[in-house]
C-alpha cells in the first residue's frame, strides 16, 4: 500500500499541516498569554480598591450599630461585645485580619484580630485624627505593616466620637491574585490542549480522510484499476483533486468502452480476411482488459469507515464529561452523606468512587464481546446515553443512596464506551498499525484527563457542584452527537475470534502463578491502588479539608496529567532501548512510593505539589513498560491460557486496583488522618516496589528479558 | 441562635387568612360556634389575641369564661357545666387547668375528664414532659394545643450570648409540673454545655401553700454562691411574684434576670426569648379553627409553637445593672425603653 512518491506526497501535506498546527497554536498561545497578562493587571488594579470598599461598607454597619448603642445612652468607651460584632464580620470577609475602634485621641478601646505593626502611631497620628473629625470624609485608607487599613470616622450628630479601623491582609490579597493567575494559567494549557484537539477534529482527521482517499484512488489506478467511482468526493483542495481525476477515469472508461464497442462493430461487419487483419487490435485490447479494470466499482468501497482519527472527537468529548467531576466528586459526596451505622464517614465517602471503579473492572471483559455484537457505533451510543442520563441524575441528586445508583449508570456508560471505542480501534487496526492507533486512543483520553479535572475544579468553585454535574451531562450528549457521525458501517476483521472475559479458571491459575501475580500483584496493582486513593480521592479531599477549593484540587490533578502527557511518550521510547523494561517499572514505582512521604516534611500545598508530581513521575515511567512486561515475561502463560485471557486477567485484576484505592485510602483516614493515609498508601507501593525489585532480580528474569 | 431571636410575627396566619375564607363563609349561616374557655389567673393578651383572629376572620364565636383563679377546687364545678351546656370546643389555659380537663395522656379518667368535646390548649411550657400529650406529633386523642416557650437550650444560649456564664440560679415553683420539667431541662442542657445550675424551690406556709416569703433571703444566698444570672422558668405562680418581690430581690444584689415568657418580661426582667401571648393567642385560634371549621380531628392536628420568638431586652434595668447588651444585639433584639413607654422593634 506504500508506494515512495506516495508516501513522499503525505508526509509533504502532513508536515504543511503539523507547520500549521504550530503557527496556529503559537497564535493562541501569545494571545492567550496578552490576555490573560491584561486582565491579570486590570484584576490588580480592582481588586484592592474593591476590598477597601467593601471594607468601608462592612466598617459603615459596624459604625451604624455602635451610634445605635449610644443613642439609647451606653457611653462610648462602655460598650460591650463589640469584638463579638467583629468577630462575625470577620467570619464573612476572610481577608480582614484587624478591626478596632479608638477615641478621638487615637486610644484603642476595643480590638479584635491581628494588629498590624506601626498601628498605634497610625492611630494616634494627628493627620488622621483632624481628618475622622471632619463629618465629609467617608473613609481613609493607609498602608500599615502588613496590611491596608481603612478608617472610617464615628460621629454622632455633629460629636466626634472615635474612628473605626478595618485591616486588610495584603497577603490574603496576594493568594487572591496568585489564584486567579493560577486559574489563568490553567485555562491557558487547557485552551491549548482544546485548540489541537478542534484542529485536529475540524483539519487533521478531514486532512487524513482526505489524504487516504487520495492514496487509495492513485493505489487503484497504479494497480491498473480504472473503474469509474460513485464516491462523492468533499468539496476542498484533494476533493477537488479527485473529483478531476475522477474525470479523467470516466474519460478513459468512455475512451475503452468506444474503442471495445468500435472493434466489435468492425469484426460484426467484417469477412473472413478483414477479422484477421483486426486480429492484434483484438488481441491488444484484450491484454488492455487483462492488465486494466474499467467500469463502474461497488458503491461500497472501503474509504472513510477505515478512517481511526473519527473516534478522538466523541471519545475526547467523553472522557471529558467523566473526568470534569475528578477533583470535586469527593467533596460533592461529602455533602449528601448520610450516616451509614457502622461504616465510618471517610469510608463512605470514597463509595461512590470505588462503585465506579468496579463496575468499570467487572463490567469491561464483558462489555467487550456484547459491543461486538451489537457493533462499536451502537454499544458506544447506549453507553454515552447512559452517562448523559447518570450525570443529569447525578447533578439532581437527592443524597448518597440515589446517588450511588447514578454514578453506576456513569459507570456502566463509561464501561462501554470505553470498551467499543476500544473495539472500533481494533478493528480498523492490523499488527502493524495497533500500536499507533492506541497511541491516538490514549492520547485522546490524556487530553481529557489534563483538561477535564483543573476545568472541573474552576467550574465547581463558581457555579457549584451540581451545575458542574449539569456541563458534564451536556458534555456526554455532546459526544453522542459526534458518535452519531462515526460511519455506521462496522468493519469487521474476518479472521478474528469472537472476544471473551476470562473464565473463572483461569483467572483462578493465573491467580495462583508466580511469575504473573509479581508483575500484578506488586507492579500493576499497587501502581492503580496509589492513583485512584490519591489523585481521586485524598487529594480533591486533604485540599479541601486544610481550606483550599476544589480549583486547587483541579490544578494538583492536572500536575498529574501534564506529567503523564509529557513522560509517558519519553519512557515508552526509553523503555525499548536503554534499559530493562522491569528496572523502568521499579524506579517508577519507587519514586511513587516516594511521593507521599514527602507529607512527612510538611502539610503546605507546595509539597503536596511536589507528591503529584512525583506521583506523576513515577506513574509514568512505569507505565508504558508494565504491561509490555506482560507478554515479555508470561510466554509460558500465554501459551497454555492464551494472550486473551492472560491479558484479559491482567486487566481485571489492575482495575480492581482501581476500585480497591479509594477504600484503602479512606480507612487509612479513619485511623491515621489524611497526611497519615498519604504517607502509609505510599509506604505500601514503595514496599511492593522493592519486593517487585527483589523478585525480579533472578536469572529466571534476566533470561526471557533478553528476548525482543 | 440568631434566627430563633429574632422579631417575629406568625405569618403562618397570613396565609390562613387566604386560603380558609372560603370555609368560614360556609359557617357564617349557621349558629355561631360556643367555645368555653378556662383560664388560670384572669383575662390576659393570650384570650384578646384568640378573639381577635376570630373577629378577624369574620367567624361567629360565642365564647363563655370561667377563671380558675388557681384554686384548683373550682375545677369540678367546670366540667360539670361543661358536660351540661357541651361546647363544640373546650379551651384551656395554662398546665394546671389543661391537665384538669384532660389528664394526662396515660391517666386520664373518662368519668371526670373531657373526652368527647374538642380541647385546645394554650400557654403550656412543655406539654410533652406535663404527658399531656406522649409527643409533639399527635396528642392521640381529643386534644391539640400551642406551646410558648422557646427551646431551652435555645433560651440558655440567648441567655450566654448576652453575657457568659459560668452557674445559674433558678426559683421554681415545686408543686407547678411544668416549672419542675423545665428545670429538669435546664440540667439536661447544662451537662452538654458545661455550666452549674443551682435551683431552688419556694418554701410552702403553714398552710401548706406556696409563699415567695424567703425568696429575697435565696436570692441573696444565690448571690454568695456566685451564680451569673437568674433564671425564670415558665412558672404561673413565680410569675405573679416576679414583679413585686422577685426581681426588685435579685436587682437589690445586681443580678441580672433572664425571662421564659412574656409576662415574667413584663415584670421587669432584664432580657428574655418569648413568645408575644397575643400571638400566641392568635396561633391557638387557627388550631381552633382547623378543628371547628375545617373539621380536621384533633388529633390530626400537631402541638407546635410560633416558629420564631422575640429577644427583648428592658434598657433601664440594663443601666441599672451596668449591663449594656452586647454591640451585635442592637441588630435583632426589641429594645425596650420603659420612661417613654414605648417598644423599639428592630430595623
Amino acid at each position: 500500500m506504500s508506494s515512495s512518491g506516495e508516501m513522499l506526497e503525505k508526509n509533504y501535506l502532513w508536515h504543511i499541516y503539523w507547520q500549521l498546527a504550530g503557527v496556529i497554536m503559537v497564535c493562541v498561545v501569545i494571545a492567550l498569554a496578552v490576555v490573560s497578562y491584561f486582565s491579570h493587571r486590570v484584576f490588580e488594579r480592582e481588586l484592592v480598591p474593591e476590598t477597601e470598599k467593601k471594607a468601608a461598607t462592612e466598617g459603615a454597619s459596624v459604625r451604624a450599630l455602635v451610634l445605635k448603642a449610644t443613642s439609647y445612652g451606653i457611653p462610648f468607651d462602655g460598650l460591650n461585645g463589640v469584638d463579638k460584632t467583629f468577630e462575625e464580620v470577620f467570619s464573612d470577609n476572610p481577608e480582614f485580619s484587624f478591626a478596632g475602634i479608638t477615641n478621638t485621641d487615637g486610644t484603642l478601646l476595643y480590638q479584635f484580630g491581628k494588629e498590624p505593626q506601626g498601628a498605634q502611631v497610625h492611630f494616634h497620628s494627628p493627620a488622621l485624627l483632624a481628618a475622622m473629625r471632619d463629618p465629609t470624609v467617608p473613609w481613609q485608607v493607609d498602608q500599615v505593616g502588613p496590611q491596608y487599613v481603612v478608617s472610617l470616622p464615628i460621629i454622632s450628630g455633629a460629636q466626634p466620637l472615635g474612628v473605626l479601623h478595618i485591616g486588610i491582609d495584603a497577603v490574603f490579597v496576594n493568594r487572591v491574585l496568585l489564584e486567579v493567575m493560577l486559574d489563568v494559567l490553567v485555562v491557558l494549557v487547557v485552551s491549548l490542549f482544546f485548540t489541537l484537539e478542534l484542529l485536529n477534529f475540524m483539519a487533521g482527521a478531514r486532512l487524513a480522510s482526505g489524504l487516504g482517499e487520495f492514496a487509495q484512488q492513485v493505489e487503484h489506478m497504479r494497480s491498473g484499476d480504472f473503474t469509474a467511482t460513485a464516491r462523492i468526493r468533499a468539496n476542498d483542495e484533494i476533493g477537488r483533486l479527485l473529483r478531476r481525476i475522477d474525470a479523467a477515469v470516466d474519460h478513459l472508461n468512455v475512451r475503452y468502452e468506444h474503442l471495445a464497442g468500435e472493434v466489435q462493430d468492425k469484426l460484426r461487419n467484417a469477412d473472413a480476411a478483414r477479422r484477421e487483419a483486426l486480429k492484434p487490435a483484438l488481441a491488444a485490447l484484450e491484454s488492455i482488459a487483462k492488465r486494466f479494470r474499467f467500469g463502474s466499482s461497488p458503491a461500497s468501497a472501503v474509504g472513510d469507515e477505515m478512517n481511526l482519527n473519527r473516534i478522538r472527537a466523541p471519545l475526547f468529548a467523553f472522557i471529558l464529561a467523566e473526568e470534569l467531576t475528578r477533583s470535586y466528586l469527593p467533596t460533592y459526596v461529602n455533602q449528601l452523606l448520610v450516616n451509614v451505622p457502622g461504616v465510618s464517614p471517610q469510608v463512605v465517602i470514597g463509595l461512590p468512587i470505588m462503585l465506579f471503579m468496579l463496575i468499570v473492572a467487572l463490567g469491561q471483559p464483558y462489555l467487550g464481546s456484547w459491543s461486538e455484537r451489537v457493533g462499536r457505533r451502537k454499544a458506544m451510543l447506549l453507553g454515552a446515553a447512559i452517562a448523559t442520563v447518570g450525570f443529569l441524575a447525578t447533578a439532581l441528586a437527592y443524597n448518597l443512596y440515589d446517588l450511588l445508583v447514578w454514578r453506576s449508570l456513569c459507570a456502566l456508560g463509561y464501561a462501554m464506551v470505553f470498551v467499543a471505542a476500544q473495539g472500533y480501534v481494533l478493528d480498523r487496526t492490523g499488527q502493524t498499525n495497533r500500536a499507533q492507533g492506541f497511541a491516538m486512543f490514549i492520547g485522546a483520553i490524556m487530553v481529557a484527563t489534563v483538561c477535564g479535572p483543573s476545568i472541573g475544579g474552576i467550574l465547581a468553585d463558581n457555579i457549584g457542584f451540581r451545575l458542574s454535574f449539569g456541563v458534564s451531562a451536556i458534555m456526554a450528549f455532546l459526544s453522542i452527537l459526534a458518535i452519531l457521525r462515526l460511519p455506521v458501517n462496522e468493519m469487521r476483521p474476518a479472521a478474528t475470534r469472537p472476544s471473551r472475559g476470562p473464565r473463572l479458571r483461569e483467572v483462578i491459575s493465573l491467580v495462583l502463578d508466580r511469575r504473573f501475580m509479581t508483575l500484578t500483584g506488586l507492579a500493576a496493582m499497587p501502581a492503580k491502588i496509589i492513583l485512584t486513593g490519591v489523585c481521586f480521592y485524598l487529594v480533591p479531599l486533604y485540599i479541601v479539608s486544610i481550606g483550599n477549593t476544589s480549583a486547587m484540587a483541579g490544578r494538583m490533578l492536572m500536575v498529574y496529567a501534564v506529567m503523564m502527557v509529557v513522560i509517558v511518550p519519553l519512557s515508552a521510547r526509553l523503555s525499548d532501548n536503554s534499559m530493562r523494561r522491569d528496572r523502568y517499572v521499579s524506579v517508577g514505582l519507587i519514586i511513587s512510593g516516594l511521593s507521599g512521604l514527602l507529607l512527612l516534611l510538611s502539610d503546605s500545598l507546595l509539597v503536596l505539589f511536589g507528591v503529584v508530581f512525583l506521583l506523576g513521575l513515577g506513574q509514568a515511567l512505569s507505565i508504558a513498560a508494565q504491561s509490555a512486561l506482560v507478554a515479555e515475561h508470561c510466554q509460558e502463560e500465554i501459551r497454555i491460557y492464551g494472550h486473551d485471557a492472560v491479558y484479559g486477567v491482567y486487566r481485571l485484576l489492575e482495575r480492581l486496583g482501581n476500585a480497591l484505592g479509594p477504600l484503602l485510602a479512606s480507612l487509612l483516614v479513619v485511623f491515621w488522618g489524611y497526611q497519615g493515609a498519604f504517607v502509609s498508601l505510599s509506604g505500601l507501593v514503595l514496599f511492593c516496589g522493592i519486593a517487585f525489585t527483589v523478585a525480579t532480580r533472578g536469572d529466571e528474569w534476566q533470561a526471557e528479558a533478553v528476548r525482543p | 441562635m440568631n434566627a430563633a431571636a429574632r422579631a417575629g410575627r406568625a405569618l403562618l396566619f397570613a396565609a390562613a387568612l387566604l386560603c380558609a375564607v372560603g370555609h368560614a363563609a360556609a359557617q357564617l349561616s349557621g349558629r355561631p360556634l360556643r367555645i368555653y374557655a378556662i383560664t388560670f389567673r384572669g383575662m390576659t393578651d393570650v384570650e384578646r389575641g384568640f378573639q381577635d383572629y376570630f373577629a378577624a376572620r369574620h367567624i361567629p364565636v360565642q365564647i363563655t369564661f370561667r377563671d380558675l383563679n388557681r384554686d384548683n377546687s373550682r375545677m369540678p364545678g367546670f366540667l360539670d357545666e361543661i358536660r351540661r351546656t357541651r361546647p363544640d370546643l373546650v379551651y384551656t389555659w395554662g398546665t394546671s387547668v389543661t391537665l384538669g380537663v384532660v389528664g394526662t395522656y396515660d391517666g386520664f379518667d373518662p368519668q371526670t375528664n373531657i373526652t368527647d368535646i374538642p380541647v385546645v390548649f394554650t400557654l403550656v411550657a412543655a406539654p410533652v414532659l406535663a404527658k399531656i400529650v406522649p409527643d409533639l406529633k399527635s396528642s392521640r386523642r381529643n386534644v391539640t394545643g400551642v406551646f410558648h416557650v422557646a427551646p431551652t437550650e435555645a433560651q440558655i444560649r440567648a441567655m450566654a450570648s448576652y453575657r457568659p456564664f459560668k452557674s445559674i440560679g433558678i426559683l421554681y415553683t415545686p408543686t407547678e409540673q411544668n416549672s419542675v420539667v423545665v428545670v429538669e431541662e435546664v440540667r439536661e442542657v447544662s451537662k452538654r454545655l458545661g455550666f452549674t445550675v443551682i435551683a431552688k424551690p419556694l418554701k410552702f406556709n403553714a398552710a401548706r401553700q406556696v409563699t415567695a416569703e424567703g425568696a429575697p433571703e435565696m436570692i441573696e444566698e444565690l448571690k454568695k454562691q456566685k451564680v451569673d444570672w437568674l433564671y425564670l422558668p415558665p412558672d404561673s405562680y413565680l410569675g405573679t411574684q416576679a414583679k413585686s418581690v422577685i426581681i426588685p430581690a435579685a436587682m437589690a444584689v445586681g443580678m441580672p434576670t433572664f425571662a421564659s415568657t412574656e409576662q415574667l418580661m413584663d415584670a421587669g426582667a432584664l432580657t428574655g426569648l418569648i413568645s408575644h401571648y397575643y400571638a400566641i393567642g392568635q396561633f391557638t385560634a387557627y388550631k381552633a379553627e382547623q378543628i371547628l371549621i375545617n373539621k380536621v380531628p384533633p388529633a390530626r392536628i400537631p402541638i407546635e409553637t410560633l416558629t420564631r420568638f422575640t429577644l427583648q431586652v428592658r434598657m433601664d434595668v440594663a443601666e441599672q445593672l451596668k449591663m449594656p447588651p452586647p454591640l451585635p444585639m442592637f441588630n435583632y433584639a426589641e429594645l425596650i425603653v420603659p420612661t417613654k413607654g414605648e417598644v423599639v422593634a428592630p430595623q
